[in-house]
């Protein structure tokens, strides 16, 4: 599709379809709860009296935490992935759809994004050399690595997020296997590098819109904090504790919403693109 | 499920029209025309040479009497913006006809990058002072409206600002519009365009910030070797020796000059063959 023509259907199928931006709510909210048992664990990990168990007990946390975190980003994905092409192609959407995209696509989204990890963090190998100029104690060799390890790094980082922009999108709508997803990732940025940079690019246009919108509500809340907490007049305290804490409310129902909201048109925008109109 | 799949099969091979069309022809186009940087390089060091005499004169001036060094700066400065407006707008009238004359499949020449017209030029600067002026007043009012009541609209003007000026140059260049009425015409393209010209607008941003890190790489791999370099100095820990300021200057020239320099051979041009390109009823200004 035209990448104009979808922006525009992205949009379009985002303000008839809004409240589908729910489902990284509750995606968000299983974070949570999967934060709760690596939490218990690593604390309990902690005040354990052997040492053996404490280092074990934090390993094991962590790898709860990352590996829950990896599987319910995955699935979760390829639900939302799932319903935002059933809506491009010009269906509906249901709990039912939903649930079969998961089905039949989150394995597949889990290893794919268990492998992009991987590679986003392959330039963490570059830094090799200062680790070993620290370890042998030497505070300017070791600057001097780290500054050769970033200059490397950034550029690589760059176009390694850059590389691995399409391949969510590609996993769930394409019939590849997970070798294939990531060289196709790589060829559509070959073959569309304008399109991956706009796309990579849009969201935080939208961002400075959505930004700005929250201030007009958390910006005269601060101030309200700020004033109440300089001049003294009956009633200041109070005023300030509720200005802080609907300061506080806002911030984060705002934060939430925008990133849930930019989320949800950033996949709309991609799979309206992928997906030929209908 | 099967069938949805089915149809979604022929994804990996999108159509290539509109913008990304104009936006891979303006690529081409700079491919295969380098000299399209010359105009960009040359104000770029006119403009330099510009800051460098007028800093010169005021620094001499502080030395004979300081009062009168800082007097002077305001007039100094004030004839350096007016000369750094006059010259980039000389220049990029020259690139604006390069481009047109690259798209059409003309062949360029390095002398094409000093041929404009002076009349035209002097209606670009006239048109850039009108925006330059615009933003420092949505920046100093929308700057109030953030530090009286929170409410911070100052990135979303400067972003709508940037996006209604884009074109306007172009407007005075190629449909030899007056400044006044180009910077009318800039605002009405974005009403009726409002999609083409975010798009140019966040394609350039990606371009600037894509060789805005390789600029910074260059710059950290010319920085690696001074820590060891300066092992000795840092050592002993004199901050006001005269190589520890050299040492912490120079990267800080060198960045500045590597993001002017990327910004004239790459950014600027590729941004001017995409804008001429859309302006003369490209895919996208059709």
């Amino acid at each position: 599709m035209i990448l104009e023509d979808a922006l525009e259907k992205g949009y379009y199928l985002f303000r008839r379809n809004w409240w589908i931006a729910a489902i990284p709510i509750f995606r968000y909210l299983l974070y949570l709860f999967l934060l709760l048992p690596a939490g218990v664990l690593a604390f309990s990990a902690a005040f354990t009296p052997f040492q053996f168990l404490k280092a074990a007990g934090l390993m094991l946390a962590g790898l709860l935490f990352f590996t829950g975190y990896l599987a319910v980003k995955s699935f979760i994905n390829a639900g939302f992935i799932g319903l935002c092409l059933d809506l491009s192609g010009g269906g509906s959407c249901s709990k039912d759809s939903f649930i079969s995209w998961i089905r039949f696509r989150g394995v597949k989204l889990f290893l794919v994004e268990a492998l992009a990890s991987l590679v986003f963090f392959a330039p963490l190998l570059l830094f090799l050399p200062a680790i070993a100029a620290g370890l042998s104690k030497n505070p300017s060799l070791t600057a001097s690595a780290a500054i050769a390890g970033f200059a490397f790094a950034i550029p690589l980082w760059l176009i390694i997020r850059l590389a691995l922009k399409p391949l969510r999108y590609l996993a769930v709508a394409g019939d590849l296997d997970v070798a294939d997803t990531f060289t196709q990732s790589i060829n559509f940025l070959k073959r569309h590098p304008t399109a991956v940079a706009v796309l990579a690019t849009a969201p935080s246009i939208a961002g400075l819109f959505l930004n700005a919108l929250t201030t007009i509500i958390a910006g005269p809340l601060t101030k309200i904090m700020d004033v109440s907490s300089h001049i003294s007049f009956a009633g200041a305290e109070y005023a300030q504790v509720l200005a802080g804490a609907a300061t506080i409310f806002t911030g984060v129902i705002a934060g939430f919403l925008t990133s849930t909201i930019l989320e949800t048109l950033t996949n709309l925008w991609w799979t309206s693109y992928l997906k030929p109109s209908s | 499920m099967k069938t949805a799949l089915l149809a979604i099969l022929p994804i990996l091979k999108p159509l290539k029209m509109g913008f990304e069309q104009d936006a891979e022809e303006g690529f081409r186009a700079w491919r295969r025309n380098h000299v399209l940087a010359a105009p960009f390089l040359f104000s770029m060091l006119v403009n330099l040479l510009l800051f460098a005499m007028a800093f010169a004169a005021i620094l001499l001036l502080t030395r004979l009497n300081i009062w009168l060094g800082l007097l002077a700066a305001i007039p100094f400065f004030t004839l350096f913006f007016i000369a750094r407006y006059l010259v980039s707008a000389r220049f990029f009238t020259s690139a604006v006809n390069m481009a047109e004359k690259a798209l059409s499949g003309g062949r360029l020449d390095f002398s094409d990058a000093f041929q404009a017209d002076n009349h035209t030029a002097l209606k670009v600067a006239a048109s850039d002072i009108i925006w330059g002026l615009t933003a420092f007043a949505s920046l100093a009012g929308f700057g109030m409206l953030k530090f009286i009541l929170g409410i911070d609209f100052t990135a979303l003007s400067a972003f709508l600002i940037g996006c209604a000026s884009l074109f306007t140059p172009f407007f005075i260049v190629l449909s030899s519009r007056g400044p006044v009425e180009a910077v009318g015409d800039g605002i009405n393209y974005l009403q009726t365009k409002p999609l083409t010209v975010t798009l140019l607008f966040i394609i350039r941003s990606f371009a600037s910030t894509f060789t805005g890190t390789f600029v910074w790489a260059v710059l950290l791999l010319c920085a690696a070797p001074l820590p060891v370099l300066a092992a000795d100095m840092i050592s002993g820990l004199n901050p006001f020796n005269p190589r520890i300021i050299v040492f912490i200057a120079l990267p800080l020239i060198l960045l500045m000059f590597l993001a002017s320099l990327s910004s004239a051979l790459i950014v600027s041009p590729l941004f001017t063959l995409w804008a001429v390109r859309i302006h003369s009823g490209g895919e996208a200004g059709k």
